[in-house]
């Protein structure tokens, strides 16, 4: 038997913001300039800004909803290492779960599947390596899908666990998992997302690339120059609609479908006919017409290569719609949080949807000549239906496709 | 009639056993008795010497793999191109290279980071490059949980089969011992028993839709994968019978099952062995199954064959072998 997937809670950690309602406030206003991130001396690369997290407001937030949490939710204990590993995601899956309502039996029977980008705590050990440290406290969170076990072990989760990292496609990957566990009956709750913190090998790595711009990332902009690096964390609740109807929990969204493809083309420069194929692919499995669609949070990294590309494959899908969907990017607003970016922005989507409004692309000026509404300053920002989609793409030519869905009114 | 899914090749690499190679700082008496079994890479050494090219040693491996198992399952490479075919891997540790470039970055400074290196540092860089050298279109994923990682990664396979997204995918299971993780596994494995093994491999079985397969060629009672799902460790009776509705699909209740299980992280084998194979352990365990004189020998038929992590999550599959002398 298929069962319907709904979304039933969402969590929010960026360097801006943390929690839902000051994230949406931030996608209407739009953010401050991104900066030099506190983690790493970044004046010695190209490009210098990133919309990095500071890791200790996050932990301080992090430690007041552990303490106003634990008791009520029988949650673990979470050491120091524990939170450099999943501080940003326990963050915000522990507003995840409040906002859906779980109590500490259901979260029993949940499972998690987590995105990231390099994961747990390897670097650290690596610098103990060549300082010649062997000792055991580097020994524990190494490995990429550490972050997955500390939220099993805090959370009392006994369902399914997994991890990804396909590069900037991970979160797809966790969703497209998450997603099938509920629908096949496996769990009926899914706690998905992802979780990266910034990392100076990858900050180098796109610099080395001359992928980032040195002041703003600027998608869909005739004079876009590039990505900025974000990091943080996203969590979605999502489950099995009957369990929630059963237990009286307000929908957000209907994960109406996951779809995922392969450019088979080349590892940094994406072809369009990939994504094209994940979203027709996207569309089908929701029994959709592209007409259906008022809304596509775009990858939009604000590269050259990555935004003509998906400028070329939604014309390829949408453009024989009588209504074309808004389109945009979040990406100027919060960064790029790689590993995480689709999880956030599958949130963004969400909100943008329950808004009836698709965020403001604050940070793109000049528009580029393209036959969709971007909504930046002046333009009519209106989603026209209640379905939107929200796609990534990765290195290697990984793309993929999700569709969510208003509920009906009344529906619950 | 339910179209099923069914293993249509298997192959394997697996590291021999001997004694601890030297690696780090701490090669030898400080890890005890245990053994750190490496693959033999000569071969992709002499190839990155000659063409400099882009693979690493994983990708490298994974590409003339797939060429065995096509080989093995009368494919081309022709025919598995397209959006047909997925490929997914899973490993506990996911490619070296992804920490290698932080400390390439702290002995070189931003110098040391080219885009090639970069492009390497990524968990998915070995599937992508094999898509790409073999046109695969399909579902593209890197799973790097725990040691279910690859049991994990044949379970989207067979999702993505079963939804109809895709008619074949290539599952490998692997890990990679290259610096600084083979640092690491020897450090985690100081408390482990006299004789205890950690050993690095690659394994890749091939699934299908079996009416695909049928059409192709291909004999019509190849091993049938009855149902796959999650599961935990200490579950109760409730937790089991869902397990084995679940893993043997339309089989008859009374029907024996036989059951080949992971008892402790990737440990593969029916007992005898004390290796751990971390994150390749279920899908070896398959892969030796299905290659195995004994499946005819033991006369039973059905077959389930897990993972469990040390956090406790496990992936359980019911594989039904209906050939009585060895499978593939």
């Amino acid at each position: 038997m298929t069962r319907s997937v709904i979304v039933t809670g969402m969590g929010v950690v960026t360097r801006d913001v943390i929690g839902i309602p000051e994230f949406s406030q931030l996608l209407a206003d739009g953010s401050a300039a991104p900066g030099r991130p506190s983690q790493f001396d970044s004046g010695r690369f190209r490009a210098k800004n990133a919309f990095a997290t500071d890791p200790e407001v996050a932990q301080t937030a992090l430690r007041k909803a552990l303490l106003r949490m634990s008791k009520d939710m029988g949650l673990g204990d979470m050491t120091e290492a524990d939170m450099n590993c999943a501080g940003y995601g326990m963050l915000a899956a522990l507003e995840a779960v409040e906002q859906a309502g779980l109590t500490s039996q259901i979260l029993k029977s949940a499972g998690c599947s987590i995105a990231t980008t390099s994961g747990g705590l390897m670097d650290g050990y690596t610098d103990a390596l060549n300082e010649g440290d062997h000792s055991a406290q580097f020994q524990e969170l190494v490995s990429p899908g550490s972050a997955a076990v500390v939220l099993r072990r805090i959370l009392g989760l006994q369902g399914p666990l997994c991890s990804f990292s396909c590069a900037c496609a991970s979160s797809i990957g966790a969703v497209s998992y998450a997603f099938m566990r509920v629908q096949n009956g496996d769990a009926p709750v899914m706690l998905v997302g992802g979780n990266d913190r910034i990392r100076e090998a990858d900050f180098a790595g796109f610099n080395a690339l001359r992928a980032m711009d040195r002041n703003s990332c600027r998608p869909f902009d005739v004079d876009r120059s590039g990505m900025i690096i974000g990091d943080g964390a996203a969590i979605l609740v999502i489950e099995d609609e009957e369990h929630a109807r059963a237990r009286g929990a307000r929908p957000l969204a209907r994960m109406a479908s996951v779809a995922l493809s392969t450019d088979s083309h080349h590892i940094t420069c994406p072809q369009p006919g990939g994504l094209v194929r994940a979203m027709e692919q996207a569309l089908e499995f929701a029994n959709m017409k592209p007409e259906a669609v008022g809304y596509v949070n775009c990858h939009g990294t604000g590269t050259q290569i990555n935004d003509e590309a998906e400028a070329v494959a939604l014309e390829a899908v949408f453009g024989g719609s009588q209504k074309r969907p808004i389109i945009s990017s979040t990406k100027g607003i919060t960064g790029h949080l790689l590993g995480s970016a689709g999880a956030i922005e599958a949130i963004a989507t969400i909100l943008a949807l329950r808004a009836g409004e698709a965020p403001k692309m604050t940070s793109t000026i000049n528009p580029e000549d393209i036959a969709f509404t971007l909504p930046v300053e002046g333009e009519d920002r209106t989603i026209r239906t209640t379905v939107a989609m929200s796609n990534s793409l990765g290195f290697g030519g990984l793309n993929g496709s999700l569709l969510f869905e208003l509920p009906a009114t009344g529906e619950f | 009639m339910k179209d099923s899914v069914i293993v249509s090749a298997a192959c394997a690499d697996v590291a021999s056993g001997g004694p601890l190679p030297a690696i780090g700082h701490n090669a030898d008496a400080a890890f005890g008795s245990f053994n750190v079994n490496f693959l033999d890479h000569s071969e992709f050494e002499a190839h990155r010497k000659a063409e400099r090219g882009r693979h690493t040693k994983v990708s490298y491996r994974l590409c003339n793999m797939v060429e065995r198992l096509l080989k093995e399952a009368g494919l081309t490479k022709e025919e598995i191109s397209g959006p047909r075919t997925a490929l997914i891997s899973g490993s506990s540790y996911g490619c070296s290279q992804v920490f290698d470039i932080h400390r390439r970055l702290s002995k070189h400074g931003p110098r040391g980071i080219d885009a090639v290196r970069f492009a390497q540092a990524t968990h998915n860089y070995p599937v992508s490059v094999c898509a790409i050298e073999y046109g695969l279109m399909g579902p593209c994923l890197a799973v790097v949980s725990t040691e279910t990682a690859g049991m994990d990664a044949m379970l989207c396979a067979y999702d993505w089969i079963t939804e109809n997204r895709c008619d074949r995918a290539i599952v490998v299971g692997f890990e990679d011992f290259s610096s600084p993780v083979g640092e690491h596994v020897c450090a985690r494995a100081t408390d482990a028993p006299p004789g205890y093994s950690v050993t690095e491999s690659m394994v890749m079985l091939l699934l299908e839709r079996q009416s695909v397969a049928v059409a192709r060629g291909a004999a019509s009672d190849l091993p049938e994968i009855t149902g796959i799902t999650t599961t935990y460790s200490g579950a109760d009776a409730a937790e089991a019978v869902r397990v084995r509705a679940k893993i043997t699909g339309e089989a008859d209740v009374n029907e024996e099952i036989s059951t080949l299980t992971s008892q402790r992280l990737g440990q593969c084998g029916a007992g005898t062995e004390d290796t751990d194979y971390l994150g390749a352990g279920g899908v070896l365990e398959i892969a030796r199954l299905l290659n195995s004189p004994d499946v005819g020998q033991r006369r039973r038929q059905h077959w389930q064959i897990g993972a469990l992590s040390q956090s406790g999550s496990g992936v359980m599959a019911g594989i039904k072998v209906t050939q009585l002398e060895f499978a593939l």
